[in-house]
């Protein structure tokens, strides 16, 4: 299980994600983008799952366009977001 | 000397006001105070200890709840008194710099509702990120549902409330929306309890 994160390019586009990705019966949070991240939109959704390729299979089917993704990693506290694809 | 205050079918605050009232008069060995519902017994129960009042026993007694204190558990020493209220208020005497949040509807802003129950949602969970979180947060109105079963802040909050953040619920908006037995976090609080807080020293933060 890994933490991460899917920026988007409105707002409109992340609470549809947020909607679709539900569905997935995961733990998903729709946060304000962090501050280490630039992104068009404030939203951002932090998600927990095993499998990222079966979250952006699951955007794509339902014709929602990302813009990135990162992992994050917790270390004493400090958070640290890595760019992924 | 010993009194009765029966508080059944009072509403929110009044049970309070009938304990208040009595304390001022004195003149007992021993008070009891009848209630029938959760959220006076809380309530009341918070009063007198905030009035001195350490020891305060609970009878259930069918539906209702009887609430016994005596006179000769008064803690009239000053320094004990400031113990109690360290025990019972550790946020407010450990981070006394913070400030206390209101929060008055389950929605951040007006325009659209969906966008401000999210924005509501990404701001707690902001608070839980940020290293200066307030020292309180009230929860009024509709607030209260962001404090009960199924809201998507749960989980923020019981973070913030492991912080030491005290976080007061208003009962008679949980009464209303029929939520007392949903609520997950937080502690019931009343008018009086909110007034003292949004009128003490700590600078207040209207969302």
């Amino acid at each position: 299980m890994e933490n991460f994160i899917i920026t988007f390019y409105s707002t409109h586009l992340a609470l549809k994600a947020e909607k679709v990705l539900n569905k997935m019966v995961m733990k998903i949070d729709l946060i304000p983008t962090p501050r280490e991240i630039s992104s068009e939109c404030g939203f951002t959704l932090l998600i927990h799952h095993d499998n990222r390729k079966a979250i952006t299979d699951q955007l794509t089917e339902n014709e929602i366009v990302y813009d990135e993704m990162y992992i994050m990693t917790e270390i004493n506290g400090a958070k640290k977001y890595e760019k992924t694809d | 000397m010993k009194k009765l205050i029966d508080a059944r079918g009072l509403d929110c605050p009044q049970p309070v006001i009938a304990t208040k009232k009595v304390l001022e008069e004195g003149d007992f060995n021993r008070l009891e105070i009848l209630v029938d519902n959760k959220a006076a017994r809380e309530n009341v129960s918070r009063y007198l200890k905030k009035s001195g009042y350490e020891q305060v026993n609970i009878k259930i007694e069918g539906e209702n709840f009887r609430l016994i204190v005596e006179s000769n558990s008064v803690k009239d020493d000053i320094d004990n008194r400031v113990e109690t209220d360290q025990k019972e208020y550790p946020d407010q005497v450990n981070n006394v710099a913070g400030k206390t949040l209101f929060i008055g509807s389950n929605r951040m802003g007006s325009g659209s509702d969906e966008l401000g129950e999210k924005l509501m949602t990404a701001f707690l969970y902001t608070l839980t990120e940020i290293n200066t979180p307030p020292t309180c947060i009230i929860f009024m109105n509709s607030g209260v549902y962001l404090c009960v079963e199924g809201s998507d802040s749960l989980d923020n909050l019981i973070k913030l409330n492991n912080k030491n953040i005290e976080i007061l619920v208003c009962g008679t908006c949980l009464n209303f929306f029929d939520l007392t037995d949903k609520l997950r976090v937080g502690k019931i609080s009343n008018m009086y309890d909110i007034v003292e807080h949004l009128l003490g020293s700590e600078p207040v933060l209207s969302i």
